[in-house]
């Protein structure tokens, strides 16, 4: 009992010790803990708790519920939604969005992922390729809608690509390259092209020849489209003057006849000339032939009716139908392509050339 | 070949039509050319024989060269310089081959045949004009170092005579482009330096090329292209001009090109109906209506393959 009357006292002399040093304020709330502690504790002490010797009350906090995914977007959107308003410009696929299943990955074997492509969720092929939903024809449509008001009315007489073409017989692609970047000089945009049709040059056979000749590959034959680039000069329209002044000298020498080119042998033809070819000097002696037979041969009729002109006469033999028959038939052979119909016009042709006669089927 | 106890063709409508042009041409002009063409295994060789065989029952000399992409095969050939034109070269074995198959093909028919001018072989050897044809194939065949030669001869002593005595002369030559395209790499013909031989520094070949050209008359030729003996970056396609190039077909030109197609409906299911006929199709499902017709696709109702699908049934 001293002993714990010792401590009580002590306490009161702390207080009374620190009431000394305070100042009135907190004069007052001292005695009212005082007070307060008094009425808590059972009778005039307090009981000494030792931690550990009594069961103690913990509350435990209960766990948090697990994060649950929200429902994607595709789930609750609308049939007749805008979906350039969902989607409107370029983004990399987003599964959650999209609102059709589409598939896409490799799967090795009925083991791997049960044997079923990956569908889009979480789908990293998917995101990998480029996409065209920022681009659909209601997305274009609205572009167009906001562009219109810079476009100006289209010129009256060019209303047909064949129109255009023969009133802007050439054609230039330039390419501008705009982005943000320290320098907004691009090495691409220097390039420039010039395309126009071979037929829009006033050009002869020989000219039109050497002109193919010396634009080699730049002419496509197909489309009868001569194309011409260049970046060899650092700004773009240099590069057009350059091309512009190529075209010029295209032309001007194709038109210039050197002495060289009468050199030119069978070999160098741009095509099968029949007349410069041995089927004509076949063609003409195996006539001269016959027609020396018919002439000696007693009976009255002729086995070459059509041959009644001079042998040694080449043009007019050339110029008989069937002798000009023949002459087309075997230059289709060459310059076209040779299947069973242009086989069968030179078969026919040369039946009539020969008047070979038979059952035909 | 007697495997169904008898040799039979089917009578097809490219061999028709070519022995009616052939009935009807006038023999007095310059040989006409007549060029089969057709995909591997249409039928070209056997319409060239079924005509070639109609041709032989009317009394005509057969010139026959089986398959001319032999003669340009270097298959391990003895070749020789020829001694009658430096620079060109010789196959005695092959020139013999084709003598002996020459005089089988025309027993009875060169008894008449007599040479019209001189030729000398070696300065002891000489065939006085007048010699029996006969006489001088048999010397090609015993001394088959002038084989090629003999060849010669004899196929210029047709071409003379065709007209002074009024033979009738069939020249047919199965795949004719061999004597106009480049040899295989491999396959090429090469002389004791190893060089090798152009087509037409070959006696053999050279002789068959006159046989071609239209400068004699009282014949006719008749020539098969195929794809099999030009090289086998040039098989594309079957048709005369790609297969000849532009040389051969000027040879040639002006020529009656004669598709030979693969079989028709009606043809393909005669030749299966024969086979079972034969008994060479001893499967039952072969014989059903399903059977013919799964023959058809698988073959595609080419001939060729028509005898090998059916080689395993």
């Amino acid at each position: 009992m001293s002993q714990v009357g010792l401590i009580t006292s002590r306490r009161t002399l702390q207080g009374c010790m620190r009431s000394v040093f305070t100042t009135s304020h907190h004069e007052r709330s001292e005695t009212a803990h005082d007070v307060k502690s008094s009425n808590n504790e059972e009778g005039e002490f307090r009981v000494y708790k030792i931690d550990g010797l009594d069961a103690t009350h913990t509350e435990r906090r209960t766990k948090r519920p697990p994060k649950t995914p929200a429902v994607p977007r595709f789930r609750s959107m609308p049939v007749d939604q805008d979906w350039t308003d969902v989607w409107p410009s370029a983004a990399t696929f987003k599964w959650s969005v999209v609102p059709f299943p589409v598939r896409q990955g490799y799967v090795k074997n009925s083991a791997d992922n049960k044997g079923v492509i990956p569908s889009k969720y979480a789908n990293l092929e998917l995101m990998k390729g480029p996409n065209f939903l920022h681009l659909t024809p209601a997305h274009v449509k609205k572009h167009c809608a906001a562009l219109k008001k810079f476009c100006t009315q289209w010129p009256e007489g060019l209303e047909t690509d064949e129109r255009c073409r023969r009133h802007f017989p050439i054609e230039s692609v330039t390419t501008s390259y705009v982005f943000a970047a320290p320098s907004v000089r691009d090495p691409r945009s220097r390039i420039a092209t010039i395309k126009f049709h071979l037929s829009d040059l006033e050009l002869d056979y020989h000219a039109k020849d050497k002109f193919i000749r010396l634009v080699g590959d730049k002419y496509n034959k197909g489309t009868d489209e001569v194309t011409f680039e260049s970046d060899r000069c650092p700004l773009k329209s240099q590069n057009m003057e350059y091309l512009k002044f190529v075209l010029t000298a295209v032309y001007f020498e194709s038109w210039k006849k050197e002495s060289w080119e009468d050199l030119k042998t069978l070999d160098d033809m741009e095509k099968y000339i029949w007349d410069l070819n041995v089927s004509k000097k076949n063609c003409l002696s195996i006539l001269k032939q016959i027609k020396a037979v018919d002439d000696v041969s007693s009976s009255d009729e002729r086995w070459l009716n059509y041959l009644s002109v001079d042998v040694s006469d080449e043009e007019a033999v050339c110029s008989l139908p069937e002798v000009a028959d023949y002459k087309k038939s075997v230059e289709e052979l060459f310059c076209e392509d040779e299947n069973i119909q242009t086989i069968n016009n030179y078969k026919n042709s040369v039946k009539k050339l020969l008047n070979i006669q038979g059952e035909v089927s | 070949m007697k495997t169904f106890n008898e040799s039979c063709l089917m009578v097809r409508r490219p061999s028709v039509e070519l022995i009616s042009y052939i009935k009807n041409i006038n023999l007095n002009h310059p040989v006409h050319r007549f060029v089969l063409y057709g995909r591997k295994g249409a039928g070209k060789t056997c319409v060239m024989n079924h005509v070639m065989h109609a041709c032989y029952r009317d009394n005509w000399i057969i010139v026959h060269v089986p398959w001319a992409g032999r003669l340009v095969r270097g298959w391990k050939k003895e070749i020789t310089e020829s001694s009658y034109k430096p620079g060109r070269y010789d196959v005695p074995a092959d020139g013999a081959a084709w003598l002996a198959h020459f005089l089988h093909q025309n027993q009875g028919k060169l008894k008449d045949l007599k040479t019209t001018s001189e030729y000398v072989w070696t300065k002891r050897e000489k065939a006085e004009a007048g010699t029996p044809l006969e006489e001088i194939i048999n010397f090609g065949m015993t001394r088959i170092k002038f084989s090629s030669d003999c060849v010669g001869v004899v196929l210029k002593e047709l071409r003379q005579q065709a007209q002074t005595k009024g033979l009738k002369v069939f020249v047919a030559i199965s795949s004719v482009n061999a004597f106009f395209v480049e040899w295989d790499h491999v396959n090429t013909l090469r002389n004791a330096e190893k060089k090798k031989i152009e087509p037409e520094e070959m006696t053999i070949i050279h002789n068959f090329k006159k046989m071609l050209s239209p400068t004699w008359t009282h014949g006719v030729v008749v020539c098969t292209v195929s794809e099999v003996v030009n090289m086998e970056t040039q098989r594309e396609k079957y048709t005369p001009l790609y297969l000849l190039g532009k040389e051969g077909f000027e040879f040639l030109d002006p020529f009656v090109p004669i598709l030979v197609p693969e079989y028709s409906e009606k043809e393909a299911l005669s030749n299966i109906d024969y086979y079972i006929d034969r008994n060479w199709i001893q499967h039952d499902y072969g014989k059903t209506e399903e059977g013919k017709k799964e023959i058809m696709f698988v073959s595609n109702k080419n001939p060729f393959n028509i005898y090998r699908v059916c080689s395993s049934l």
